[in-house]
């Protein structure tokens, strides 16, 4: 019985992502939807958050008394990856609740709901990334061999995506009260983790920073726009988070996968 | 290769959740003080919509579903779609399902007509270019005209349903699920579209549907199972 589940398991994530068809449509339909009325569509966020960034880069370059040409490009690509991550893992919370209708009518992968949230947001990402590119091009930062790693680390961020989708999708659909949990942890996670200040800002206790996995991943992924030693401690510690995260999101996935339908 | 159904022993029960049972808080309390956490709201209150089912269908068959309200009819239409898997028991499907469940599902009201082809049509596992080769067809059929270049928000409800039922017959399979007899539109339409699902289900070899009507289970199916408390009767 077991190892029907584990199969049923493996073959829920291989087709899943042999869907591509569907999952593109439907994220591509979300984000359209969700902008169709606006005048400018998704750009509305990407505009919103370069007012965001220059406002909070003028203001907090002041405040931590920082260099503003090496602030704001930090700035801006901390609030960039940082929406990105916290939308994925917020919406994982709801993203079979959200398909009930589907789900309920027509058997398909659960990891399709998955990266059809995932890809949505990749989406805004990359109308989001606008305003990195412009902030990078203004104070000339140059990334030099280094943004070659960036699409490796965004890429790894997605994949952490598709387990904490599955992980938090599961308990999300079965506990209720995990959506609140989980906002409330991404709220804590946005002051614990090196998105507006500086880690090297902080002299002492570096290990209390260190241990937070986001911390990692905001490494990465600003190595690759704003140059610099290529972290590989940090690369290791989220290729090991990936590992981990797919490891426990499988389990939860063979042991679960058919009461989904059933809690919703 | 024959397209039939085969039932054994099928058993369905739905966990009955009560708010504690739902909150994980709660849940996590109950760990920390010495209880234990369980998926399945301590193994305690479950309801048993199906009960050791047995049935076969073979090719050329239609199978009617009735029974009182709550009988488990829906819940065994869904067994058969795959969307719930027996909790005990074991069902066999051989054949492409197309689930005529809920015709309106997956429809995007701020995308246009045309979109909402794609969608459903990708929906239900459809390429992309057997999709493109029954627009025309689907665009005709629903009468809808130039609207369907327009946001379906702009479509009345009669207009809706039109479109929703003209892609959902569109789609040969080998199976096809019914939850009640599809009727839709005004008297005109309804004409067209009883004609449209009986030849429909004239070319696919097994129907699965749910009805309460005696007339209908009489003029479209071949067997009729009675329902009674997830027990056939
Ligand atoms: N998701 C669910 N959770 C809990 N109980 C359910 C669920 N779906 C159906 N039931 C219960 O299962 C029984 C059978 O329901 P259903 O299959 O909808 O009956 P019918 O379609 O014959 O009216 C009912 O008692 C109903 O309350
Ligand atoms: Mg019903």
């Amino acid at each position: 019985m077991r190892s029907v589940r584990v199969l049923k398991a493996v073959e829920d994530i291989r087709n899943s992502f042999l869907s591509y068809p569907l999952w593109l449509s439907l994220g591509w339909q979300d984000v359209k939807q969700r902008y169709r009325r606006s005048a400018l569509g998704p750009f509305w966020i990407t505009l919103s958050l370069g007012v965001t960034v220059v406002m909070m880069g003028v203001l907090y370059a002041k405040l931590f008394k920082q260099d503003i040409r090496f602030y704001l490009p930090y700035l801006a690509t901390g609030m960039v990856i940082w929406s990105l991550i916290s939308t994925m893992i917020n919406e994982s919370a709801t993203v079979f609740i959200q398909a009930e209708g589907i789900i309920k009518q027509i058997p398909m992968p659960f990891g399709i709901h998955v990266l059809r949230m995932i890809w949505r947001n990749v989406i805004i990402f990359f109308h989001n990334m606008l305003v990195v590119l412009a902030v990078m091009v203004f104070f000339r930062v140059n990334p030099g061999w280094n943004i070659f790693l960036f699409p490796f680390a965004v890429f790894l961020i997605v994949l952490n995506g598709y387990g904490v989708g599955i992980l938090l999708g599961i308990l999300g659909t079965r506990f209720r009260d995990i959506v609140q949990i989980v906002a409330s942890i991404v709220q804590i996670l946005f002051f614990v983790t090196p998105v507006m200040w500086t880690a090297s800002s902080i002299k002492n206790k570096i290990w209390i920073i260190q241990s937070n996995p986001l911390f990692h991943v905001f490494n990465i992924a600003r190595n690759g726009l704003l140059g610099g030693a290529i972290p590989w401690h940090s690369w290791g510690v989220v290729l090991l988070m990936t590992v981990l995260g797919w490891g426990l999101a499988f389990r939860m996935l063979v042991r679960y996968r058919a009461r989904i339908a059933y809690w919703l | 290769m024959s397209t039939y159904i085969k039932a054994e022993n099928v058993c369905v029960d739905f966990p009955i959740f009560n708010a504690p049972h739902r909150s994980f808080k709660k849940n996590l309390l109950r760990v920390a003080t010495g209880g234990r956490i369980s998926s399945e709201a301590g193994k305690g209150v479950s309801i048993r919509a199906l009960d050791a089912i047995d049935f076969e269908v073979r090719e050329g068959e239609r199978l009617g579903l009735t029974g009182h309200n709550g009988s488990g009819k829906s819940t065994l239409l869904r067994v058969l779609a795959g969307v719930y898997e027996p909790t005990t028991g074991t069902i066999v499907v051989r054949g492409r399902i197309a689930s005529l469940l809920d015709i309106s599902i997956g429809m995007d009201f701020e995308a246009s007509g045309l979109e909402n082809i794609y969608l459903r049509g990708l929906l239900m596992g459809l390429p992309r270019q057997v999709i493109r080769s029954k627009i025309d067809e689907i665009t005709v059929f629903s009468e809808l005209g130039d609207y369907i270049e327009m946001p379906v928000r702009t479509y009345s409800s009669g207009m809706v349903m039109r479109l929703a039922f003209s892609i959902a017959t569109s789609i040969e399979a080998d199976i096809l699920l019914m939850d009640e007899w599809l009727s839709v539109g005004d008297a005109d339409f309804v004409k067209k579209a009883e004609d449209k699902l009986k030849s429909l289900i004239s070319r696919t070899p097994i129907l699965v549907m749910a009805s309460h009507s005696p007339e209908i289970l009489k003029e479209v199916c071949t067997k009729v199972m009675r329902l009674e408390g997830g027990r056939v009767s």
